[in-house]
Order: C-alpha cells, then structure tokens, then sequence
C-alpha cells in the first residue's frame, strides 16, 4: 500500500500547492517541501530492509482495474527502482529549494507541475503493468511542457514543442509496441493481459520481437537520449528554469535508463541480444559525438546539455554488455551522473539568476568575485570528467571494465571519450571561473541556502567516490534478477496457440483470434 | 605500526580539509604553518616508519594495513589499502621531506600572495595523492592517486588564474597526461580481465604465472602502462607540458615539476617491473626513449633564456636518465638517481625562485647577472646544486648516481655503447647548460638589482638541500671507489638487481671517462659564456638554436596534427547536424502545408470544380467496380 | 454563373423530355415542370444571395470572395 501512498500524496500536495498559490507565494513552497519530505522518509524506511533474493520484490501490490482489457494496478519495488526513488525524492527536494527565489510569477502552477511531474516520475519507476506504466510515462510530459513553455528563457517556446514532440511521439511508438505485445502474447497464450510479470517469456518470433522491441527502443533511446535521436535535450535543457533543467537531467533521462534495464532486457532475449552491437554503437557514439559538441558550445546549460548526452552514452553501452559489472556501473552512473550534472546546472542557475547570461564568452575570472561557487564548480567539473575519489569515476570504471569484456574495441574506443570530457570540463572552468574578468559584475557568493544545497551534493558525490558499496548491495539483487529474466530459456518453451500466418513483407505474425 | 602508514597520507589530508573549510577565519601564519606541520609529521612519521622497517628482523619487510572495502561489485573487489615497503619507504620519504622543506620555503615565499591559504590547501591535497600514489596497495587505488596528482598539478600550475596563460599551461599539462592516463587505464583492465584482482602484488605473481615471455598480451599491457608513465613523467612524445608548466609558482615547480609528480612514471615502472620483464621489447623501447628524450631535452635546455625553462628541460633530461637505467634493467640506479636529483633539483628551483622574486619577476637570464656577491647564499647553493646535476666528479652525491647509470647503460645485459654513448652526450650537455646557466646568471655585471633579502624560511631549505646534494651519494658508492651498497642493498628488497655482463673490472675506465666529459663541459661553459667570444652571439641568432629553444618544434608539430584539426571539428559542427536533419522534417511538414493550402485558395469555383471532379471520379469508380 | 445555371437545368430538362419520348413515359415531362419550379425558386434565392455579396463585396467577381483563404505566410 506504501507505493500507492506515495504516489497519491504527491498528487494531493501537488493540487494543495496549486491552490494555496492564490494566498501567498510561499506556501506552495513549503507544501511541495514537506510532501517530498515525507516521501522520502517513507522511502528510507526500506533502505534498511534487505532484499531477500527468493522472493525477488521488496514490496509488491496488485488490484484490478480494467479487466475486460487485462489492465491492473501493479506496482513493485526492488533495489533498483529504491534507488532511483531515493534519487527522485532527494533531488526533487533540492529542486524546490532552489526555486525558491527564481521563481515569482504562477508559483502555485509551478509547484502544481513540479509535483506532477514527479509523480510521473515515481509512478514510472514502480508500475509493473504496462499500461499503467505508459500512463505514467505520458503523465511526465505535459507538466514538463508547461514547466519550459512558461517559466523558461527566451526560446523557451520552441524548445518546449520540440521537446514534446519528440518524447510524444517516441511514447506513441512504445505505445503500438505494448499493444502488439498484448496480441502476441495473448495469441500465443490465450491470456490477453498488460502484467509485466505475465508477460515475460512470450513467446515470439525473432523479427516480431525486434519489431516490438524497436517500438519501445524508440521511446527510451529518445529519453536517454542516444545521438541520432539527442536534440531535443540541449534546447529544453538550455530554456528549461534550473528545477525544469535539473529534473530533466537527473531524473528524466534516468526513466530511459530504467526503461531499458527493466523491460528491454528482460522482455525481449533474443532480440536485444542482436541489438546490442548497434546499441553498444551508438553508445560510444553518443560519447564521442556528445563530447564534441560540449567543447564548442558558448551556451553555458547548452554545454552541460550536451555532457549529458555523453554521459548517457556509457550508460547504453553498459546496457548492452549484459554483465553484472557493467550494469552495477550503469546503476551508479544514473546516481551519480545525476548528482554531478544536477550540480553543474544548478550552479548555471546561480550564475544566471546573477549575472543574467548563459553566455562563456562574456564571463571569466568569476573565482575572484564567488570562490564558493568556483570551488563547487571545480569539484562537479573533475566529476563530469571521472576523476577518482568522486562517484561518476567508479561507475565509468566498471562501465568499462563490464564493456571490455563484451567488446574490447568499444570500451577502448568509449576510453577516448574519457579525454574528451577532460576538454570540456576544463572549459567550463576556463572560461567561467578564471582567466581575465571580461565583465566586471557586481555579484554576491552563494547564500546560506545555496550553500547547503551545494555542500549536501558534494557530500553525497565524493560519498559515492569513496564508500559506493551500499549502492552495490541494494542494486545486487534486482540486477542478478534482471540478467537472469534475460537469460531465462525454461520460459520460453510455451508452446503456441493459433496456426502462424504470414504477412505479405514476410513477417511472421500470429493468427489474431477474438480478444474479447 | 601498520596503522601509522594510514595516518601518513592522511595528515596533509586533514591538514587540506581544515584549510579549506575554516581557511578564511585562520591567520596567513596559522594556514601556513598547519600547512607546512602536516607535510612535516608525515616526514616523521615516515622516518620512524623507516627505522622500524630497517631494523625488522622478520622476512618480509613490509607494513600493510586494509582501511574499508572500496568497491565490492559482481567480481571487482578493490580496497582502501596501503603498503609501505622499502620502495615506497624511499618515495616516501623524499615527498614528506622534501616537501616539507619546501612548504617552508612557500610560507616565505607566498607571503605577499592573496591566495596563501589556497595555496597551502592544494599542496597539502597534492601530498596526499602522492603518498597514495606510492602507498597504494592495489593498482586502482593508485589511479586515484594518479589523478589526484595531475588535478593538483592542474590548480598549481593554473595557481594565478587571472593570467589567461597560465589557464592554457594547465590544460595543456592535464589534457597530455590524461592522454597517458588513458592508455594506462585500458592496460589496467586488461590486467583486471586477464586475473581478476587489482592487487599489484597479486598481479605480478600471476602474470609471472601466466604470461609467456614476449608474448602479445604482455606486450600490449606494458606498453599500455609504459604510455601513463610516458604522459606523468614527459617524456618523448608527451613531454611538451613540463616547460609551459612553469607558469605556476616556483615552489609547485620544485615540488611538483622535478622531485615528485614527474619520477611518478619512474615508480610505476618500478612498481610493475615484472610485466616490463615479460615484455623485453618494451623494456628496449624504454631505454631508447630515455635516451633520445636527455638528447632532446638537453640540447633544448641549451638555448631557453628563461630559468625556469633550462631547469624545466633539465628535469625532463635527468628523468630520461631514470628511463633509461629502467630500460637496461638498473633499477636500484634509477632509485638512487630519483633521490638525489629530488635534493638537487628541488634546490635549483627553490633558488630559482628566490632569484626570480628577489628581482620582481625577472625570469630572463641575460638580464640578470652579477648576483655573485649580491646574493652570496643562493649563489653557493645553486652553484651547489649545478654541480651536483653536472655529475661533478667525488665530490658531489649526483656523480655517484648518475655515475651508476652511465655504467649501468653499457654493462647490464640489455645495455650497449651506443645507450652508453648518448648518455654521456648528454652528461656533457648537462654540464654544458648547467654552468651556462651559472656564468650568466651570477657572473659579470649587474642587470637588474635585488630588491630585498630572502628570508630565513626560504633560505634555510636550500641549504639542507645543498648538504643531501653533496652528501647524499654516499650510501650508494660503485665498487672502484669503496662499494658501499645501503641503497641498492634496500631496494633489492623489492626490486631486482641488476645483471650485468663479465666487465666488472673496466668499471673505473668508464667512470673516469665520465668524469673528463663532465669536466670538460664546465671548462666550455666558462669558455663559450663567460668568456663570450663574439661566434656565441652569431650561434644565438641562428636557426639552430632556435629550433633548439622551441624544443626541437613539438609544440608546433602537435598543434598541427591534433589541437587545430579537434578544434575544427568542434567548430564546423556546433550546431550540430543531426538537429538540421530533423529540423527538415519539421520544415518537410511546413511545406507540406503550404502545398496543400494552394488548394484551399478561397475561390469558389474552384471549390465547385473539384466536387464535379470529384463526384465524376466516384460515379466512375463506382460503375466499374 | 446564374446563366450558366439556367442552361444547365433547361439541359437536364431538356434530356427528361426526350428520354420521356423515347420510352413513351408522361413521368419526363412533369420532372420537367418540377425543374422549372426549382429553377424559379433557385433564380430567386440566388438573386437575393447576389444582392448581399455586392452589398458586402462591391464586387460581383467571385474570386474576390475569397475570405476562406488559407492565408499563411
């Protein structure tokens, strides 16, 4: 019941945030506070509890919904979706307390949209059952549109519709694919159902599989994002407001990670297995590519933007290596990929809110006026580039480690990418925080506030630099359970029901007998 | 006393976190000596830590302590772990005590500097990485050591940030030894692959085990490792940072750019040893780079008029020498000769840089000169510290250690004369440029005045400096002049001995060799610059030299070859392709619309034209079907 | 466009009465007193509709009665 508990309290404070948004601008702030608040506790209440690897879920709840259609509430909770809860609520947090003064106009709407978004979020994390899942995944769009159409920067309207249309129409896509798993399986088993869990080991042929799994491969490569499918991630990220670019980067694109880890893997075995030398690919391609880009922009979220794009990219080609070791770096990678960049856009924010440019070419020697924020800003920029004793050091170390025993050619190529990042991170230092003053601003260091904020991810970054092996022992179980779905034969033996019979384009695709 | 070598590394740690937390509340005096104090416990520390090891009677000599389970993912364990054996005791002992005479001379030296405390911070955060960096038990642990020390060197370097070169001297020294770190990182998983453990101890037993002499694998790995050691210690091809990194205060130069930071290549080597020796192709290539690199590196050092500059190129020679008594298999020499060239080089530096601030910045050579008797202190320890870089005969500790490795370059077993040849070719360049670097500093009139008088906290560590510099060689003495073997005797504990071929007997010839060319390069230097015959002014102009002064045109070569071509790529593609092709998706549809709209034009017989048409298409159709 | 109207609706009429002849049917020739009534009527509404479009438009071109245009730049 805690699961739905979660989701509904955000919910509920979502909509009291909207309406305590008519009394005063401070209340919506301190209502979203106090519902993540208590999420969070909620959440950490787990964190002790081991997960028994019999029994395979921590927590797992089921109801019926709309059974005509074998749609039911099915949400559960394992290692991995505990830690990116944890993520969500933690940063979900910071979010609001670095809205506090950047954002004045709507704050009720804002808040409104916030707390959807990651109710989304959560729901995303814990459904089990696939439409539901998609509801979820639906549901973190249309307050997100909001968040960068209203409150962004100037471009922020164009953004906002790219952003949309991508993540829309890559989610409709997923959405044909769920619905063509639904036939398949039911065709094949009789039962028509939406259930994660029933649904594992259907029974396909190869090219249905891959044409089922590309539907949902395009949502989450978009999500993720993975180069060619990225550009709608510098425009929203560069026009989002910081809480708008900081849930983006940290939790969002961690939803296509997710995605991936726990449907493409399991669900498809055959398929992904032949996928996996385009997708391990386009990871060192997004690493590269994404690097590139980050080096020559002048835009200083769109440069951060585009870091992310490359960090995301070890996280696919973690993916596609299908051990153990990768995937407990793909798990760190989403964690602390999420704190660093989270921090560097944060910290774009602050700048913004003083000096109100994105622009490089205008700042320079800005560690005389903010040391506070040039030393914030030096420890985040050697995590974006993997330096030991922070956490993104450990989880690309056993990214590559995991890829090199996949393939040997595309971890030493994705190892480039490491000297890559080393060009852009030295960038933002360069050309942000020393040199010569190009104009001389009067700006105040970071408040109190910021302050804390800032210190708390420090804290937590070289935490997982030093001592990441509780985040080892949570994710353990839920990702030896993932490869062993993945790698599960006994389940594919259920025998088909129905004659085959062929389409034209020789796909081979099972006879559709009445569903209802 | 296994808990003591945790505590070593850890003092400047806290020593870092203090001064970084509270360093806006502790007076300059209170920062700089919490700074200094830390690095100088740790010296202690690390010297009774040394005593206790010496004096241990047990078989194996070494401490080891296990702090907390690092990593512990599916098969990758690695720990927080250190080991302090007598390899590392050496290392240790110059990075603590060196550096603690050299925090003393910074707290005189950054006095002025409106940075003092982050000064002491990042030095304090460089020592700690260091000393993990040698105490490291397994090869991961080391890497963050690693880095740790090139993200120091990157602050230090880029230490007065407002001056835009001093930002581009530091990314310069980060980006070319990250390229080297890259390729060490790739040989480490290898190594991870091949055995499944990081533990370096672990590692060299089971690569004994498993590895065929010369075989690929071996091959690759060493030479994987041979590139992080290359990019740290720049040496040829990654040696262009060194001398640009001269930007950074002349304490960062003597700590980081000669005696610690740099010889960390020289120890990874040491460390690994088993794999070069599976590898004897890659230990070859070892010693020939090391050779062309003191070539290289000495003839540079012949033209800079920057000081900073020659004794920047001279580090990168002498630790050519290192690479090359690697490369032969003289490991103890290659110990030795790090040790003492720390004592003088630090001492070079330190007294450079007295010099440099006592003449308001004057860094170009040709405009000092007659500092002889304005500055007598600093003179007799520089002069100290030349001779002892020039190898001078007996008297000096570097004729004893670089003496040891010119024998070592003929007579060990994967020696030749010509190793041998280029080594002495280059004992005479480094007597060459030393005293150049004497005649016209100290030597004849006066071109700009001194300032000030150093103080007592820069001038003492140069003078502790110049006695190791002269005294330090005898516990290691060759077998013609007394075969006193402390040194070698304790690193043998460790690191194999060297084996060398049935010529024991001509060790004094060659000895004695040495000692004319190094003579005979002192009494050149007086007769080319303090003599100055006119043909030295024409030889200053001429392409030669200044070919020579651009360190034989690397710098240009990579610019051309690599940092125009990335930054092109960068630049023509900023707005990224892959958006233009979807954003003509969105256009496609925008044209789509405008097509379609001509139909929609308002016209109303138009409207009616198309229903006749229409109707007429479908009464056909449907009289047809 | 009244006129070509006209002719069109005489025409079809015209068609009703020889189709009639031909297959000896009286049912031709009262369509065709159908189509006249229509035509009167239709002659009337569209005289009146005329009136408004000149009175809105001073114009009796009908390409100038193009306000349903698709007008995107």
């Amino acid at each position: 019941m805690i699961l739905v508990y979660i989701i509904v309290i955000l919910l509920a404070g979502a909509f009291l945030a909207w309406i305590s948004g008519n009394l005063s601008q401070v209340w919506p702030r301190i209502i979203s506070l106090i519902t993540l608040s208590i999420d969070l506790l909620l959440i950490i209440t787990y964190l002790t509890q081991p997960t028994p690897f019999s029994s395979k879920w921590m927590i797992d709840i089921q109801y019926d919904w709309i059974t005509q259609f074998g749609i039911g509430i099915h949400f559960a909770l394992d290692g991995l979706s505990l830690l990116m809860l944890l993520l969500t609520f933690v940063l979900g947090i910071i979010s609001v307390l670095i809205s506090w003064k950047e954002i004045n106009v709507k704050v009720g709407f804002f808040h409104f949209n916030l707390l959807l978004i990651l109710a989304g979020i959560v729901g995303v994390f814990l459904s089990l059952d696939l439409f539901l899942f998609y509801f979820f995944w639906e549901l973190m769009l249309v307050p997100m549109y909001f968040l960068i159409g209203i409150w962004g920067h100037e471009n922020r309207t164009k953004a906002a519709y790219k952003f949309f249309l991508y993540t829309q129409a890559s989610g409709l896509l997923m959405f044909i694919s769920i619905i063509a798993l639904y036939f398949v399986h039911g065709n094949s088993t009789g039962i028509f159902t939406f259930d994660y869990i029933q649904l594992l080991g259907t029974h396909m042929a190869p090219s249905t599989a891959m044409l089922i799994m590309t539907g949902f491969l395009a949502a989450f490569l978009v999500k993720l994002p993975v180069v060619p499918l990225h550009n709608w991630l510098p425009d929203a990220h560069s026009e989002a407001p910081t809480a708008g670019s900081l849930i983006l980067a940290a939790l969002l694109l961690k939803t296509g990670a997710y995605g991936l880890l726990r449907f493409i893997v399991p669900l498809f075995q055959a398929a992904s297995v032949t996928f996996a030398p385009i997708g391990m690919a386009l990871g060192v391609i997004g690493i590269l590519y994404g690097a590139k880009l980050a080096f020559a922009q002048t835009d200083l979220k769109r440069l951060i933007a585009y870091t992310s794009v490359s960090h995301m990219g070890f996280v696919i080609l973690g993916i596609f290596s299908f051990n153990e070791l990768a995937y407990q770096g793909v798990v760190m990678q989403m964690i602390a990929h999420g704190i660093s960049t989270g921090a560097l856009f944060i910290m774009a924010g602050q700048l913004t809110e003083r000096i109100h440019t994105r622009d490089i070419t205008q700042m320079g020697g800005l560690w005389e006026k903010a040391p506070f924020m040039g030393a914030i800003g030096l420890i985040f920029s050697m995590a974006s580039l993997g330096l030991p004793g922070l956490g993104n050091f450990i989880a690309e170390l056993l990214i590559l480690t995991g890829a090199f025993k996949a393939s040997i050619i595309m971890s030493v190529l994705a190892c480039l990418g490491l000297i890559a990042a080393t060009l852009y991170s030295l960038r933002i230092m360069q050309k942000v925080f020393y040199g010569k003053k190009n104009n001389d601003w009067k700006m105040n260091d970071l408040s109190l506030r910021e302050k804390i904020i800032s210190i708390t991810l420090v804290i937590i970054i070289a935490g997982l630099g030093f001592y990441p092996q509780p985040v080892f022992d949570i994710a353990k179980p839920a990702l030896l359970k993932t490869l062993e779905q993945h790698t599960d034969k006994t389940v594919q033996q259920k025998e088909p029901v129905g004659e085959e019979f062929k389409l034209k384009s020789n796909t081979s695709l099972y006879k559709i007998s009445n569903p209802l | 006393m296994n808990t003591i070598i945790a505590i070593i590394p850890a003092l400047p740690f806290i020593s870092f976190l203090i001064l970084v937390l509270f360093g806006g509340k502790l007076s300059r005096r209170a920062s700089g000596w919490i700074g200094a104090g830390s690095v100088g416990i740790a010296a202690l520390l690390t010297i009774i830590t040394g005593i206790s090891l010496l004096n241990s009677v047990t078989g194996e000599k070494y401490y080891t302590i296990i702090l907390w389970k690092w990593i512990h993912a599916a098969n990758l364990n690695a720990e927080i772990a250190f080991r302090l054996d007598s390899l590392s005791l050496i290392f240790c002992f110059v990075i603590t005590f060196v550096g603690f005479l050299i925090h003393i001379y910074s707290i005189g030296f950054m006095e002025k500097d409106e940075g003092f405390t982050r000064f002491f911070a990042y030095m304090n955060l460089f020592v700690c990485s260091m000393l993990i960096l040698v105490l490291a038990d397994n090869i991961l642990l080391m890497y963050l050591g690693w880095e740790g020390v090139g993200l120091c060197s990157y602050l230090l370097i880029g230490f007065w940030y407002k001056e835009p070169e001093n930002g581009t001297a530091a990314r310069k020294a980060f980006i070319i030894t990250r390229i080297g770190d890259t390729a060490m990182i790739i040989g480490i998983f290898i190594l991870f692959v091949s055995f499944g453990t990081f533990n370096i101890q672990d590692i060299m037993q089971l690569a004994q085990a498993k590895w065929a002499v010369g075989s690929s694998i071996a091959v690759i790995t060493a030479a994987l490792l041979l590139g992080g050691a290359l990019g740290k210690s720049a040496q040829l091809p990654l040696q262009t940072w060194l001398p640009d990194a001269m930007a950074g205060p002349s304490p960062v130069s003597a700590l980081i750019h000669a005696a610690t930071m740099v010889t960390a290549g020289v120890y990874l080597i040491a460390r690994t040893n088993v794999l070069f020796s599976l590898a004897p192709a890659v230990q070859t290539v070892i010693a020939i780079i090391g050779a062309l690199t003191l070539l290289i590196a000495g003839f540079s050092a012949l033209a800079q008029h920057d000081l900073k500059r020659i004794l920047a190129y001279s580090t990168i020679s002498q630790i050519g020498y290192m690479f090359l008594a690697l490369g032969v298999g003289a490991y103890s020499a290659a110990i030795f000769h790090f040790m003492i060239h720390a004592f003088f080089k630090a001492l070079l530096f330190l007294a450079a840089g007295v010099i440099i601030l006592v003449l308001n910045e004057e860094h170009d050579i040709f405009k000092m000169g007659g500092l002889r008797k304005k500055m007598p202190a600093v003179f007799w320890t520089f002069l100290i510290g030349s001779a002892s870089l020039s190898a001078l005969p007996l008297v000096t500790a570097g004729f004893y250690s670089k003496d040891a490795i010119l024998w070592f370059s003929y007579s060990s077993i994967n020696g030749s004369i010509i190793l041998w040849m280029a080594g002495v070719m280059g004992a005479f360049l480094t007597a060459l440029y030393s005293f150049r670097m004497i005649f016209i500093t100290f030597f004849d009139k006066t071109n700009t005045e001194p300032s000030f008088k150093a103080g007592i906290l820069m001038t003492a560590p140069l003078l502790i400096l110049a006695v190791l510099s002269l005294f330090g060689g005898f516990v290691e003495l060759p077998a013609s002049l007394g075969s006193v073997h402390l040194f070698s005797g304790l690193v043998n504990q460790v690191l194999p001995g060297v084996v060398i071929k049935n010529i024991e007997n001509m060790e004094w010839l060659f000895q004695l060799i040495s000692a004319v060319i190094a003579l005979s390069g002192i009494y050149l230097a007086y007769r080319f610059y303090y003599r100055k015959p006119a043909y030295m002014e024409t030889f200053k102009n001429s392409r030669l030299n200044h070919f020579f002064e651009k360190g034989f045109e690397f710098d240009k070569v990579y610019d051309t070859v690599f940092v125009k071509p990335v930054v092109w790529l960068a630049e023509t593609d900023k707005k990224d392709f892959f958006d233009q092709l979807n954003i003509s998706i969105a256009k496609l549809a925008l044209l789509g619309n405008r097509v379609m709209s001509l139909t929609e034009n308002g016209k109303l017989r138009w409207y009616l034209l198309s229903f006749a048409i229409g109707i007429a298409l479908i009464l056909t159709l449907m009289m047809t079907q | 466009m009244l006129m070509s109207i006209e002719i069109m609706f005489n025409s079809a009429g015209l068609v009703f009465i020889i189709a009639a002849r031909h297959w000896d049917q009286p049912d031709g020739q009262v369509m065709f007193i159908f189509i006249l009534a229509v035509t009167a009527v239709e002659v009337a509404i569209g005289l009146a509709l005329i009136l408004q479009v000149y009175h809105h438009f001073k114009t009796l071109d009908v390409d100038a009665i193009n306000k349903l245009k698709d007008d995107n730049s």
